[in-house]
Parts: C-alpha cells; structure tokens; sequence
C-alpha cells in the first residue's frame, strides 16, 4: 500500500512538472519562432512603439532549404504599437494563432528615429526577458526597422538570419563590426562615458535582373557602415566605409580585412593587401596637466593579394618596403578619419576614455573624470602604424612581364 | 544517537558543495554591485574567512571529540546559556534552510518554468530530501559523491565556453577599492563560505577524523577557486557595472554561449549544477536542523522528529519570503549580521575562546 502510495506521487509529480501536460507546456508546434525584431517610432507622431517582428515560417524554410522552391516565403513580418516595446509586442500577440517564442532571436533593429531618441529604453525589455538572449546582433536602421525585416538578403532569403550569419561569418572584415546586445550595454553602462555603435543597415530597391532570384522582391539590403551613440545611448551620425574600418583598428577587431593602396610612385598600380593580423595598444601620456596625449599603436600582418598593374620584371626586394610604408600611411589615414569624425560629434567609441581610467586611474578620477567629455574633442591622437608584409602570395612576378632578358 | 558513518572525503564533498550550490548564482550579482570590477578579490578574501572558521571548529572538535557543536555548547558557556544557543542554532539551521529552499524555487520559476508555482518546486525537493535525509547520512553522501565531479565539470564547461565573448581587460582597473568596501563586501560572501561550519555538526558521525582538517581546508580552497573563477568570468564577459545589475549573473553567462550556432543553449547545465547543488545543500540544513533539534531538546529521537522539522523549513521557506527582490536585499544586507558576524564566525569563536579560558574539555 505504502509502495503504490509512493509511486502514485512519483508519477503525478514527473508527469505535472515535465511538460507532458501541466504547468508551462508548449508543443512546438503551436509555437511560431521570432527570428528578429525590429523596433520604431511610431509614424504618427504619438511618440508611440511600433514592434515588427520577423517570424520563421517553418515548413517553407524546410523545404526551401531542401532544395525546393517554395512558393510561400519562408517568413512573415507582423507590427503592433504600444507605449513601450512590450505593449507593442503584446498587440502583436492576438494576431498569430500560435504563441511568439522569442527564444531563437538572433537580430534587433532599431529604427533611426528612435535611436536618435536614445536606445536606452527600448533595450531593458530584452535584456528583462528570460527568453531572450544578450548575444543577438544589435543593428541600427537607416530608416526604418520594418524595411529592414522585409528586405532581402542573398542567399537567405530571411533577412535576420541572413544579417546573423553575416556577421557570425564574416564579421570583422570589410566594414563589417558585429555589435552584440551585450557589448552594446557594456558600452552604455560604460563609468567613462564611451560612446557606442552599432552597424548601420540600408534598405533600398535592387533593380530588376539583380543578384535576387525572385522578381518580385523589390528591396535589397546592405550594410553601410556605422550608427554612432554619444555617451546617453543617443544617436548622433553614420559612420561611413572609412571610418569604420578606422574604429576596427582601433578597437582591435580586425580579421580577414583587405586594404587597396597606391604606392606614391606608381599611382596607376593598385596594389591589395589581405591583412590577416592586427593588434594595437593605446597608451595615454599624462605630462601636460591640461590635455593628455593618446598615442595608439597598430602593428598590423598581410599578405600580397594582388598587383594590379604591369611590371616587366620580378618586384624587387625593396618595393615591399614601400608597399609597407604605403599599407602604413592608408590604415592611419582610416584610423585619422574615423578619430577626427569622432572628435567632431564629441563621441569617444574608441573607448579611449575607458582605456584612460583602467591604466590610470587615480588620475581619472581625481582630474580627468568630469572633464572627459569637454576635452575630448582637443585630445591629441598620435597613430603610429607598422605593417608587416608576411607573403607575397603564389606567383613573384606579375603575369604579362615577358620575363627577364 | 548513530546516525551513520561517513569518511572524511565524504565530508569534505560535502562541505563543498554546500557553499557552492547557492554562492556561484547570488554572489557575482552581489559583490559586483558593491565593488564591481574587483569582484574577485572579495572572493579571495572570503577564503580567509572560510579557513578560520575551519579552523575554529576544528579547534573546538580537538576539545570535545565525538560531540557536535549543539552537545558540547552547554559544557562550555553553562547549561542556560548553552541550551539558549543551541535553540538558536537549531532556528538558524531551519531558517537558513527554509531560504535556500525558497531560493531554489524562485531561480526556477524566474528564469525557467514561469507558469509552475514555486512551491511545485519547493514541496517536490524537499519530499526527496526527507526521503534521502531518512534512509541516513551515508546514502546521501553517497550521492554527493557522484553528483560533484558531476557539478565541477558542468560549471568549467559553462565558465569556459562563453570565450568568445570574454574580454580580460574589464577586470582593469583593479584593486580601485578601498579596504573597507573590499572587506565588507567579502563578509556577504564569506557567509556563504562559513556555511562550512555546520561541518561541527556532521564530524561525530565520522569513521576517522585524522584527514578532517586538510579536506575541509581543501573544501574552501575549491570552492574559493570556482567562486574567483566565476567572477572573473562575469565581469569580462559583462563588465562589473553590468554584473552587479544582473539578476542571474551566471546564468546570464550560459545564455551567451553560442558556439558556431551549434554548442548553444547550456542553461541545462546551470539547472543541473542548482538542481543538485540545492538537492544536497538542503539535506544537510535538514540533517543539522533535526539532530540539533533532537540534541537541544534531548528528545533524542533522530527519526521522529525529522517531519515535523522539514514542514517547519517549508512553511518557513513560503511565508518569511516574499519575491526575489526580498531574497535579494535579504542576502545582501542581512545575511554577514546572520551568518559570518553571529553563528558561523563570530559566536564559534567566542565560545572556543571561553572554552580555552575555562580549559573545558571532554572528560
């Protein structure tokens, strides 16, 4: 009596809490998975959220990746409005027949209206959240969230996963500077008023007879870049191509980047590098009591990809010299622009201001601290750059040389 | 009273996984908000209160062999005084158990199964308690023995696979705090870590007590090292700002493990590591409530009295604690006054320093 006792207990026990039946159960096929979420201001000026979200439609995305073309589209965009991100995603909650699982998010866009209104508020809902996670990719709209999520991106034709898997894959190189929620929030809860980024991402129409199979989609998008937040998680400009890649240096996040120069002799001869390895140090001189010196050095490895140009005999020891000097001088310059932008919309997404408080900080604190913002568009930035030519690649000559006679 | 005999391995598993079921999930959010960034250090100093309290109830077992802390009380201080402290001991086993019981299911109902009410979760573990704490201490020792290798390697796994993410240098500037904060908030962890005490209560029910010294010590120093570890970790994958404002720091550290978008979504090994953790942590609050109760009120009667505690401990754990926020606030600024300043520390110390100017021993 007491063994059937026990195990009746048991068995009630196993069944109510393993999600058989009972409490918090969900077959995953009533379950509809957001893939991304887009937030906006609202276009009628109420100040209101507009949610989109992107929903995976599972059996087409299946079956397309099996090979079949399907003819549904293997997701659906859907928007609600609310005060604030929640209740916007709530409205969206009556509309679907299956519940939001928010568990497979992998990108948040915010639209530029509101990050120009400050993304702070709209990030804390997913950072609540038990479902979500903090290493989505956060990226900015240029323009409007919702455009993004309906855009196309090739070969995935769902544009968050396509956007995640960019970044996972080939983050790092071009201009390509994935920014996770998390590293987002370090850097807004940041004691030394580090600016923030985050890629910006442009929806525009693909012409007909693109690189896009299917000719009703009409909206392609891309990356264009940088959205930069001053110090309050308010937005303030774009950073372009060249500014970009002046941050990565900076930042150290650098991988499988590329770089095209022209030696100063030799202007009709473009010359590519694949850069493979970066590393910089800042260091901050702290001599003048009135404006500290910032000196950031970047050693950086590549190899030879390409020399664009004819050359009748074997490049000579000494050109690689120059190709250094001049793959030098094309990364400063980068780093030069993306610091003197910077400086201009007093923003330090550097992280300089950080990077002062962790090796001096006494100073920081007692001198610099409340002064940081005011001096940081004077501070000197030194840039010194040392390139190092690894390989020259597969061939040593240039094809079309006839050789040496 | 025989209750069972286990070997000074046994023990020290034990008084290992004791502190660390619970410390690993509350303290990176607490020590981070006091010191952010030097987390870690208050760690390293908690170890040092950990060892003296070893130290001290070794000291005090040398004195009075085969006795727990409840029996040898009244010989020291006096039978009033001792019988009073012994109550108060036997309270603080139970309450102190009946808010790791609370704490377990408010992890699960915050983080994992939000539609399950807690004490689904609460009345489930501790049925498996009582069933384990009756069959006797050696089979949950036992147990423990399995469980822990099992716990160690799922905690390196989740310290280790959020590589990707971790960056060393956000545990610069370091050492920025003064003495005093750096110290007062390694009392919040050196409370956890003094849990080792209730040790005195398990050390008669040792086979041989040559080896007890060294494996406690070893105990702290494990749990010392995991606990460093952790918050090492957490401030270089959130920073130290961003720790402290946390709920679940560590858990908050599993959800970022993604790697190659296939080894993701470990959180399973979080509620493995709690689910075990908290499984034998609160066998042992149960175990120390019931025979200190026993031994206070000289019932005697181990078995009998092991009910009516448990029910204590839950309708405890359901009424003195309101949400997550009181467990919090509770563990942050109550629990040094509760734990290392009074019964884990400070009142050891007073009575092993009573009983030296008395010269009390056994015998």
């Amino acid at each position: 009596m007491r063994r059937a006792l026990a195990a009746f207990i048991l068995v009630t026990c196993i069944t109510l809490t393993n999600g058989c039946w009972g409490w918090g159960h969900t077959e995953i096929s009533d379950l509809s998975i957001v893939v991304g979420i887009g937030v906006d201001l609202a276009d009628d000026q109420s100040g209101e959220v507009e949610c989109t979200l992107q929903v995976a439609n599972s059996a087409a995305l299946v079956s397309s990746q099996l090979g079949g073309r399907n003819e549904e589209t293997p997701y659906y965009t859907i928007s609600g409005h609310g005060r604030n991100v929640w209740e916007a995603l709530y409205s969206i909650h009556p509309q679907i027949s299956n519940r939001l699982f928010y568990g497979h998010t992998r990108l948040y866009i915010i639209g530029e209206s509101a990050a120009r209104q400050g993304v702070a508020p709209y990030i804390d809902g997913l950072l609540r959240f038990r479902d979500t996670r903090a290493n989505v990719y956060l990226v900015v709209a240029q323009g409007q969230a919702k455009q993004i999520l309906t855009g196309d991106l090739p070969p995935d034709n769902v544009s968050s996963l396509a956007l995640s898997d960019l970044f996972s894959i080939q983050g790092y190189s071009t201009t390509l500077l994935p920014v996770t929620l998390n590293e987002f929030y370090y850097q807004l809860n940041n004691r030394a008023q580090t600016g923030q980024f985050a890629p910006a991402i442009v929806a525009e129409s693909v012409t007909a007879g693109g690189a896009l199979n299917s000719s009703e989609s009409a909206t392609g998008i891309r990356i264009s870049g940088l959205a930069v937040f001053d110090k309050d998680g308010k937005m303030v400009d774009y950073f372009g191509e060249k500014e970009t890649r002046g941050l990565m240096w900076v930042l150290d996040r650098v991988r499988d980047q590329y770089l095209t120069v022209t030696l100063p002799n030799q202007p009709d001869q473009t010359i590519s590098l694949h850069m493979v390895k970066s590393k910089s140090r800042i260091t901050i001189d702290l001599e003048d009591n009135e404006m500290p010196g910032i000196e950031i050095a970047v050693a950086a490895k590549g190899d030879l990809l390409e020399f664009f140009g004819v050359n009748s005999e074997e490049i000579p020891p000494d050109f690689y010299n120059n190709l250094e000097n001049a793959a030098s001088t094309t990364i400063k310059q980068e780093m030069l622009a993306s610091i003197k932008k910077a400086q201009e919309l007093n923003v330090d997404v550097f992280g300089l201001g950080e990077e002062f408080r962790r090796l001096h900080y006494p100073e920081w604190e007692g001198h610099w601290k409340d002064r940081w913002n005011e001096i940081f568009p004077q501070v000197n930035v030194e840039i010194s750059v040392d390139t190092a030519i690894r390989h020259r690649g597969q061939i040593t000559t240039p094809p079309g040389g006839k050789g040496v006679q | 009273m025989e209750l069972g005999k286990i070997s000074a391995r046994q023990l020290g598993f034990l008084m290992t996984v004791v502190p660390l079921a619970t410390v690993l999930f509350f303290m990176p959010q607490l020590s981070s908000r006091a010191v952010e960034q030097d987390a870690w250090i208050t760690a390293l100093i908690a170890t040092i209160w950990g060892i003296l309290v070893v130290l001290i109830i070794i000291a005090l077992a040398n004195r009075f062999p085969g006795m727990t802390l409840i029996e040898y009380l009244p010989l020291i201080v006096g039978k009033p005084v001792g019988k009073l402290l012994g109550a108060l001991y036997t309270f603080w086993f139970v309450f102190i158990g009946s808010l790791i019981l609370r704490q377990f299911g408010m992890f699960l109902t915050s983080a994992i199964m939000p539609y399950v009410p807690v004490e689904v979760f609460t009345v489930t573990l501790l049925t498996l308690v009582f069933y384990a704490v009756r069959s006797g201490l050696e089979v949950w020792s036992r147990v423990n023995e399995l469980l822990l290798p099992l716990l160690v390697v799922a905690l390196i796994v989740c310290l280790l696979l959020p590589y990707p993410h971790m960056d060393l240098r956000r545990i610069l500037p370091m050492a920025t705090h003064t003495y005093g904060q750096l110290i007062s908030s390694s009392l919040v962890s050196g409370s956890w870590r003094g849990e080792i005490f209730i040790a005195s209560m398990f050390l008669p029910a040792l086979s041989d007590s040559r080896l007890i010294c060294r494996n406690l010590i070893i105990a702290v120093l494990v749990v010392g090292i995991i606990l460093t570890a952790t918050e090492l970790v957490t401030v270089a994958v959130f920073g130290g700002l961003n720790t402290g404002q946390m709920e679940f720091p560590i858990l908050a550290l599993v959800r970022m493990i993604d790697l190659f978008h296939v080894f993701s979504r470990f959180e399973v090994l979080i509620i493995l590591i709690w689910m075990f953790g908290s499984f034998i942590k609160i066998c042992c609050f149960v175990y120390c409530s019931t025979l200190a109760a026993a031994q206070v009120t000289g019932c005697g009667d181990f078995q009998r009295l092991l009910l009516p505690v448990s029910i204590l401990m839950l309708a405890l754990s359901n009424n003195a604690f309101g949400n997550m926020i009181d467990i919090v606030n509770h563990l942050g600024n109550l629990w040094p006054g509760l734990g290392l300043l009074s019964f884990e520390l400070a009142i050891p110390m007073i009575v092993f320093l009573v009983a030296l100017s008395r010269n009390r021993k056994r015998g």
